[in-house]
């Protein structure tokens, strides 16, 4: 009995994985999404940072709206199944099979990701900006345009996962996506005080026109390796998935609760290495920005 | 009236969307300049508050009961202003945020709460059970996009900022969401109770 229902449980994945992979890359949203992710790259990168801070764009357009989107998908999932009655197909299963979905964000993060470094190489930023002095490599930037435009397309989306499993109350979706915005926007370096642990935040530059004395837009490189910071947010959405999971009561819970109390462990120590090494002290652009001038 | 409010209105959203909203609000006060965005998100997350006290999820039973659509949307339409009377107390609250136009702030989200009604009032009428699942997601991420991506700011002149920001341009804009708005409702709840006029 348990193999055969083991059996129509991998069958039926297939087929959810599928209809959720539709479902998603169908979504009104999502297509508004990816419209406004290719209008910006339409627009070519910037002529002073070239496309470094294009990221906010599928940062919000498929970070933010995947959350959306997500949430709303497990909800309709979950009527889906109470109005098929009696099957075989756990939560667990249903919810692997939103998790797959998020290949479709994904997909559109990397496409933005390829532009981001085609712009990155092909108009290079001016001199005042970012990098600069040698202090960092290629390898920072395309980790900053990874993290913040490939990684955060499905990092919303799990976040969604987690809040369609947890929070059953209506607007509950709207209210976290505020919430991370309001947590995510004051560790963006803009207070210094929070500017060490920014990198907790599952979204946060390395560096920007943040100022000095005498100067309000002067360039900087704050601290941090955004390397590591790409593994910690891989460990992040890994997270989500399995607290995910963890919501299925009808299933054994004890193993999948210590594998996610090892991932959270994992998390929180690439967190610390994204926190503590690659730039261990902040930088100042020694160009004046134009508006010292 | 009450009573109807009462059970209708999901007042755990409505809780947290008032006290996020302070909070959010609070915020830009505290950091004008670099968080400004947030006030465009409060000015969304208003609305989609708004929009959320109209939907009807049993809408299949309660359409087909003696109290009409415009009695139920008054009945709602009372907390809908107590949101607009909290937004305006916040605002004022926090007033030395807004570069001293505390009152276009206020403006912004009395006319963003009066077209979120206007458009969940519309959609229920049109047999929507819960338009606001739509509308307020729609309602957020578009301010959402609206503040931190700001593209086209020089034509979407939506949530201005700076004292030198182009707040008479963006008065505009709020008066005629607003004047949409307001059409939207009037014709929307007498078109709704011509047909029940008609039905009885």
């Amino acid at each position: 009995m348990s193999q055969a229902t083991s059996s129509t449980s991998t069958t039926a994945f297939g087929a959810l994985a599928r209809h959720e992979i539709k479902s998603y890359a169908r979504h009104p949203l999502f297509i508004i999404g990816v419209l406004l992710t290719a209008l910006i790259c339409a627009d070519g990168p910037d002529k002073a940072s070239s496309s470094l801070f294009h990221v906010i764009v599928p940062g919000v357009a498929l970070g933010v709206f995947g959350l959306l989107i997500m949430a709303g998908l497990v909800r309709r999932s979950d009527k889906t199944y109470e109005a098929a009655g009696t099957v075989v197909v756990t939560e667990r299963t249903r919810t692997l099979a939103l998790a797959t979905a998020t290949v479709v964000p994904f997909t559109a993060g990397l496409l933005f990701f390829g532009w981001a470094v085609w712009a990155w190489n092909d108009s290079p930023p001016l001199d005042y900006t970012i990098p600069f002095g040698g202090i960092v490599g290629d390898g920072w930037v395309y980790a900053w345009l990874f993290a913040l435009g490939t990684i955060s397309a499905v990092g919303g989306p799990v976040l969604g996962l987690v809040v369609g499993r947890w929070l059953h109350f209506r607007g509950a979706a709207i209210l976290v996506a505020v919430a991370l915005i309001l947590a995510t926007i004051t560790m963006q370096g803009l207070i210094e005080p929070l500017r060490y642990i920014r990198v907790f935040m599952p979204w946060t530059y390395f560096g920007g026109p943040l100022g000095v004395e005498g100067d309000a837009d002067r360039w900087l490189i704050m601290t941090g390796s955004p390397q590591w910071y790409c593994a910690y947010l891989v460990a992040l959405c890994g997270l989500g998935v399995l607290i995910a999971l963890l919501h299925d009561r009808e299933q054994p819970r004890a193993g999948l609760a210590k594998v996610t109390a090892g991932v959270a462990v994992l998390a929180l120590a690439l967190g610390t290495m994204a926190m503590t090494t690659g730039v261990t002290e902040e930088h100042v652009n020694p160009l004046p920005s134009p508006n010292a001038w | 009236m009450a009573r109807h409010a009462l059970r209708a209105i999901p007042w755990l959203f409505v809780g947290l969307a008032t006290a996020l909203i302070a909070v959010l609000l609070r915020v830009v006060e505290e950091w004008p300049y670099t968080m400004w965005p947030l006030q465009g998100i409060a000015v969304g997350l208003l609305a989609a508050a708004a929009a959320r006290l109209f939907d009807e999820p049993a809408a299949m039973v309660v359409d087909t009961l003696p109290r009409h659509l415009a009695w139920r949307t008054a009945a709602r339409g009372v907390v809908a202003l107590g949101l607009v009377a909290w937004w305006l107390v916040v605002v004022a609250w926090t007033a030395p945020a807004y570069f001293g136009h505390a009152g276009d702030v206020a403006w912004q989200g009395a006319a963003a709460v009066l077209a979120a009604t206007a458009y969940v009032t519309w959609r229920r009428s049109a047999g929507t059970p819960t338009p606001a699942r739509a509308a307020g997601t729609g309602l957020v991420g578009g301010a959402v996009y609206l503040a931190l991506a700001r593209p086209a700011e020089d034509v979407i002149v939506l949530f201005p900022y700076t004292e030198g920001g182009p707040w008479a341009e963006s008065r505009q804009w709020w008066a005629a969401v607003a004047t949409v708005g307001v059409v939207v409702l009037a014709v929307t709840l007498s078109e709704a109770d011509r047909r029940r006029t008609l039905a009885s």
